[in-house]
């Protein structure tokens, strides 16, 4: 199978160097995050690699008295003091709640059981089970320290009043502790009425709202349960959130991509109709199909090119997928673990039991406690890093990547730490992409400095 | 810039601009699959 290629690397060690069309050779310093543009000469000395590999790539001993890779040695062998570690010290600072299990649309790709639920239609989490466990977690936080809350579902607009009253209920947690409490939800944005917006502004919520494109292709891939259209209520209720933005958090759009959708540009342009914040692309976590995998490339690098086309870095960091890479990047903060599943974050099902992930909610041998009970031996097993758990160590986006999702490994290979090939390609060409766009970032706002 | 030119020009690096410490616990979905730190 012929492979189209988007953009040519190389590799020398810890140096990786991308090149597309004419532009300078881009180089990234695997452990110091330090972007450079490099000169041909060192371009010509690395050594042809692709996204599929992770190979740190040696030369022999043929460094010695060639003036150019003596370059690149110094630079390897540089400490760059501002590169922050990305450790997780053990501490629950974030706790995704399903508030209730019931959804009234019934997405193609659902990886909530297929319908919302997980298998279990609960239909309201007990709000007198759940204040505790917040009150627990939260009490074991340190001045300096801060709280995150995201409501998920099935639709977690359903109940309104969960959301209201633990989001209150965390805010007097958080004054009394001086400990800054946000929130978000995630939401189908369906069922925007008064009792919903009132619960949103009352915790100036952020909120993601899943939405895969115009009608034409989000009806067919998130219908409602009776099949009836929704995406024009979807984008009535989303007007009325832009009307009260200024007493509510960021307002994103969410979309999944996989077999069934792979329209990224159409989206990207019906996204940016809607005037909200920020948007992202996701390629779906149990989709595994490498072509649908190059496809995804292709369109997110088309609409990389749109964006930075349309408005440069603003517009190009509007799309998260590669805001992050920016923000990591800027700040040199190496990611160790690609979420804090285990370690900084906990899912609270509709039955208060806990969870590592979203997606593995109601499998029992994932449970990892229940109520405000900890089973310790299955947070021990989460506790090393998971760019050494999962052998990342010769790969040079580890530091941008974190180790890559546990969930995706797992249905890929059977094993959470045996690491999907195509995830792993996926994340080297969108930190790839990231980074040649970081450069030109950069170069263009140090060129307004002067 | 001198410190930026080094390495006989092979190496021109790319000054980050200053920002806050991000936030790692802030990404989450969208923000990913949901990967919050």
């Amino acid at each position: 199978m012929s492979k189209e290629r988007i953009l040519e690397l190389r590799r020398y060690k810890d140096i990786v160097a991308f090149r597309s069309g004419v532009e300078a050779p881009t180089a990234f310093h695997a452990k110091n995050l330090e972007v450079a543009e490099i000169s041909e000469e060192l371009w010509n000395h690395l050594v042809p690699s692709n996204l599929r590999s992770s190979l740190p790539i040696e030369i022999g001993n043929s460094t010695e008295n060639n003036e150019v890779l003596q370059a690149a040695e110094e630079w390897l062998k540089e400490e760059n003091p501002e590169v922050k570690s990305g450790a997780v010290e053990f501490g629950i600072r974030n706790l995704t709640i399903n508030v209730t299990q019931i959804c009234n649309l019934h997405c193609t790709y659902c990886a909530a059981g297929g319908d919302g639920t997980y298998g279990d239609p609960v239909k309201k989490i007990s709000i007198e089970k759940t204040l505790p466990q917040v009150k627990f977690f939260m009490e074991k936080l340190t001045e300096g320290q801060s709280f995150h809350i995201s409501f998920l579902g099935g639709e977690p607009l359903l109940y309104p009043e969960a959301i209201q009253m633990i989001g209150e209920y965390a805010m007097e947690i958080g004054r009394e502790k001086n400990i800054p409490v946000s929130f978000k939800v995630t939401t189908n944005g369906t069922i925007i009425n008064e009792k919903v917006l009132a619960a949103l502004k009352l915790i100036k919520c952020n909120i993601v709202i899943s939405i895969d494109g115009p009608a034409e292709i989000n009806d067919r891939v998130r219908p409602q349960k009776n099949k009836q259209p929704i995406t024009g209520k979807i984008t009535e209720g989303l007007q009325i959130l832009l009307k009260n933005k200024e007493q509510l958090g960021s307002i994103g759009l969410h979309g999944v991509f996989d077999q069934n959708n792979m329209e990224i540009e159409k989206a990207y342009e019906f996204y940016l109709s809607l005037g909200v914040d920020w948007f992202e692309f996701t390629y779906a976590v149990n989709e595994h199909n490498d072509q649908l995998n190059q496809e995804y490339m292709k369109k997110m690098s088309l609409i990389a090119n749109k964006a930075w086309n349309l408005g440069q870095e603003k517009e190009l960091r509007k799309i998260s997928n590669f805001n992050q890479n920016f923000k990591l990047l800027d700040a040199q903060q190496r990611v160790e673990n690609h979420c804090g599943s285990g370690k900084s974050l906990l899912i609270v099902d509709a039955r208060n039991r806990l969870y590592s992930c979203p997606w593995t909610v109601g499998q029992a041998s994932e449970q990892m406690g229940d109520g405000t009970q900890l089973d310790m031996s299955k947070f021990a097993a989460l506790k090393e890093s998971l760019v050494e758990k999962n052998n990342c160590g010769t790969c040079w986006a580890r530091f941008l990547c974190g180790g890559g999702c546990m969930f995706i490994h797992h249905g890929k290979t059977g094993n959470k730490h045996t690491k999907d090939p195509e995830f792993c390609e996926r994340t080297r060409f969108l930190v790839s992409l990231s980074i040649m766009y970081y450069k030109r970032s950069r170069e263009a706002s140090q060129n307004n400095e002067v | 810039m001198g410190k930026n030119m080094n390495k006989k020009s092979h190496i021109k690096k790319t000054k980050p601009q200053k920002t806050e410490k991000p936030n790692l616990s802030a990404k989450g979905p969208g923000e990913g699959c949901i990967p919050i730190r």
